[in-house]
């Protein structure tokens, strides 16, 4: 965490009017008004960049890519209830499943995030294991030929919305019978290319094994949902670890100077301000750009146009783990702050309209800092970051606060 | 004024002193807050500059003459002395609305204000001695601009549109006792509370909206203010009177949140009248007065211009037909004035000419004053002139 306690110059300069008036003014007006002032400061005394999001879970998306030079994931698929059992006819007794087929992955897609023309391997491997499986590199080590148990080739600028890879219907017989649990990880070989999966849709996951009970094809399949419990986990842990990805290569992180957003894993930026009383407080504020000064990317989707959303974190002072701050954050569209498009491999002043931001910080409680934190869209899921300089960069490209006030004034007296 | 009154105000003095009718006094609920005027569809004018447009508060009598009649007459409360020798106890209430024209070049644009500039109770006590009580007008400031224009923010011009929108008033809160002596002298003197609000409300918005947020800011200013007023009238020749009348203003504050912000002295104001009634039935005044409103020149900005002012004026009272074996009264008058406020080194120069009927009603238990009145507004140097009708309504009761 970069932190940094800048003192806060403020230039301001009054700007010019013109009033012309209806009939009788500025001729029968006396009451003039007071000038508009400009001031362009460099408000942040603290700003970092803090990694790890979403928390596992709570993104709808998950990338699964193969771009060796950029970005190389995996998904991990846990269904540790099979069903084991089913209707012969429908209703009535039920029978143990002895027997399966048609064995597949229903994987939905974002058709949006798919990138590659030419064919690719997704590869799906029994990942269970008695060791500790939220390592990462126990998981890796899974990925071996001797637990490969389906496998699909396509084009994935040519997928449809949803993918079905078939499994071993061997593999997953034996696991019910023996009643045991099946965990898929799922990872593209051969070609670059790039799927966006849909993770999680009303808090469930969206991948699901479905496979028929039965030879005969007249039973409709059985469709288990992911699904897995930790020793002693609460329930939010246990769906972020029913569906998740790894990351084997991934963004650079932020760097010295650097807040960043976005990038694999994805980064949010936290900004924290401190403008002057006598224009949040004595002042009605009319324009408010928050101008930083972005430093190409390339990472990744370093072309393509990057949703970056503002975030409102209205935690008190209390909460000084910032991380903690951002994940109680608001989303900026609730107090009207606009989404601003750019591109990461663009450079220069970039200003983000955060007006509705701080004319609320007149009658923000005083015991939260006055800060705003800023994600992309697609978190997680998004092979593209956008670099920015930070405070403890040099003058001119610190983030700056360039506000447009009408300082209060008494001007009922003629 | 109804011929009833005219007659037991006049210099011939008849001295009566009916007992003091104290419930009258207790019910007379005489605030400046009902002189608040309202106004409707406004725009900036000639007429309220500064701190406002001196109402100047006279009766509807008065007002028919063009205010000739101020100075002697014992509703209006200006004079003091005009208070001596009432003989009947006579609760009064007007309303005077005004419609305005402004006229800015080619661009024309019209003002309606309504207002009470008067509420007034009088009633005798005993030796020739009368009380007065009364509110009046004083200053009235109200109206509503658009003013569309630009801003230069950050090397970009951007149109904006203000919209201010001020409201209130200052009143004259009088308590007043006039002595009649003898036959040929009245004497009086009245103590005077100042007191009223403005508030101002400022909208600026810009075209822009998606970038620049708009501003919507109030402003509240309360005056308070005394002073004291002396006054006299004398029985010269035959048919002949003379009146005179002085106020001299003490410390006038303007308070914002109880901090006193400007402070200034009540204008001082000097009177005087020469009537003529030598015409069974008929009355001819002529008058002056002098307003040292430079005396609030403190409590303003340099941007408003304070002037003292000489107004002078005409004006008859005559009997008309007869109403249920009353006469009706007749007024005419004319003035000129000049207004207190201007934006320039220039003062308002206002010319104004009035007429009135003095209707009785129940008798001589009450009347019922009807004024009209043309004035003509205009500024040196400024492409503006204003003109304004006046419609003045006030009953008198006599109980």
């Amino acid at each position: 965490m970069a932190l940094s306690l800048l003192s806060a110059s403020v230039v301001a300069a009054a700007c010019t009017e013109n009033l012309d008036g209806g009939a009788a003014c500025p001729a029968l007006c006396p009451e003039q008004s007071e000038q508009f002032r400009d001031t362009t400061f460099e408000a942040v005394v603290l700003d970092s960049s803090i990694a790890g999001f979403p928390a596992l879970g709570i993104g709808s998306t998950l990338l699964l890519a193969n771009r060796p030079d950029t970005l190389v994931t995996r998904v991990i698929l846990r269904y540790d209830v099979l069903t084991t059992a089913y209707s012969p006819n429908g209703v009535g007794a039920v029978d143990s499943i002895t027997t399966v087929d048609s064995v597949y992955l229903r994987v939905p897609l974002d058709s949006t995030g798919r990138r590659g023309t030419t064919p690719v391997t997704i590869e799906a491997y029994d990942v269970d294991t008695t060791a500790s499986d939220t390592v990462p590199a126990v998981l890796r080590s899974l990925f071996r030929p001797d637990r490969l148990i389906g496998s699909l080739s396509i084009t994935p600028s040519a997928t449809a919305d949803t993918m079905r890879i078939p499994l071993s219907k061997t593999v997953l017989a034996a696991k019910i019978a023996a009643k045991t649990r099946l965990r898929v990880g799922l990872r593209m070989v051969g070609n670059a290319g790039q799927l966006r999966m849909r993770g999680f849709i009303l808090g469930t996951s969206a991948t699901t094994l479905e496979y028929d009970p039965a030879t005969d094809t007249t039973y409709r399949p059985a469709i288990v949902a992911a699904q897995t419990t930790l020793p002693g986990a609460p329930e939010d842990v246990n769906v972020a670890y029913s569906t998740y990805s790894l990351i084997d290569v991934g963004s650079p992180g932020p760097g010295a100077n650097t807040l960043l957003v976005g990038g694999m894993p994805a980064y949010r930026s936290y900004l924290r301000f401190n403008v002057p009383r006598r224009i949040t407080d004595s002042s009605t504020i009319v324009r408010a750009d928050l101008v930083l000064t972005q430093r190409p990317s390339l990472f990744g989707n370093a072309s393509d146009t990057v949703a970056l959303y503002p975030l409102v974190p209205n935690a008190t002072s209390d909460v000084t783990d910032l991380r903690r701050a951002i994940d109680l954050a608001a989303e900026g569209r609730l107090v009207s702050l606009d989404t601003a498009l750019l591109v990461p491999r663009d450079s220069g002043q970039k200003v983000l309209n955060v007006l509705a931001l701080a004319r609320s910080w007149r009658t923000l409680n005083t015991a939260v800092p006055r800060a705003l934190a800023l994600r992309v869209g697609f978190e997680g899921a998004l092979p593209a970051e956008l670099r920015f300089f930070s405070s403890e960069a040099a003058p001119a490209m610190r983030p700056k606060l360039r506000i447009t006030y009408l300082p209060k004034s008494e001007f009922v007296l003629p | 004024m109804s011929l009833h009154q005219q007659s037991t105000n006049s210099p011939r003095f008849r001295r009566i002193a009916p007992p003091m009718r104290g419930s009258l006094l207790r019910t007379a609920v005489v605030t400046a807050a009902f002189l608040a005027p309202a106004m409707v569809q406004a725009q900036g004018t000639l007429g309220a500059l500064g701190f406002g447009y001196p109402v100047n508060g006279m009766s509807t009598r008065a007002s028919g003459t063009a205010g000739a009649f101020g100075d002697i007459d014992p509703l209006s409360p200006i004079n003091p002395a005009a208070l001596g020798g009432l003989t009947r106890t006579v609760i009064s209430a007007q309303a005077e609305p005004e419609h305005r024209t402004l006229t800015f070049g080619n661009l024309r644009e019209k003002t309606a204000s309504q207002r009470i500039p008067l509420l007034a109770v009088a009633f005798p006590a005993r030796g020739g001695v009368a009380v007065g009580l009364s509110a009046r007008g004083f200053l009235d400031r109200s109206y509503t601009t658009v003013t569309s224009g630009t801003a230069l923010i950050d090397g970009t011009t951007l149109a904006t549109t203000e919209r201010l929108t001020m409201r209130g008033a200052i009143g004259d809160i009088r308590a007043a006792v006039g002595w009649q002596i003898g036959n040929r002298a009245r004497v009086g003197v009245g103590g005077h509370i100042f007191t009223g609000e403005n508030t101002a409300v400022r909208e600026r918005t810009f075209a822009d909206t998606l970038k620049f947020g708009s501003t919507l800011d109030s402003s509240s200013v309360t005056y308070i203010g005394t002073a004291v007023s002396v006054g006299g009238e004398l029985r010269l020749v035959a048919g002949f009177s003379a009146a005179a009348s002085y106020r001299a203003g003490n410390s006038f504050e303007a308070r914002i949140r109880d901090t006193t912000r400007a402070s200034g002295s009540v204008p001082a104001r000097l009177g005087g009248t020469l009537r003529y009634d030598g015409i069974p039935g008929s009355s001819f005044a002529v008058g002056f007065e002098q307003v040292k409103w430079s005396d609030m020149q403190s409590m303003a900005s340099s941007r408003t211009t304070a002037q003292d002012a000489t107004n002078i004026y005409g004006g008859a009272e005559v009997a008309g037909p007869r109403y249920r074996g009353i006469p009706i009264l007749i007024r005419a008058g004319y003035a000129r004035n000049q207004l207190p406020f201007s934006t320039t080194s220039q003062a308002v120069k206002e010319s104004r000419i009035s007429g009135g009927l003095g209707i009785p009603i129940a008798r001589d238990n009450a009347s019922l004053d009807l004024s009209i009145q043309r004035a003509n507004r205009s500024l040196v140097g400024v492409n503006a002139k204003e003109a304004a009708w006046l419609f003045g309504i006030g009953i008198q009761v006599r109980p």
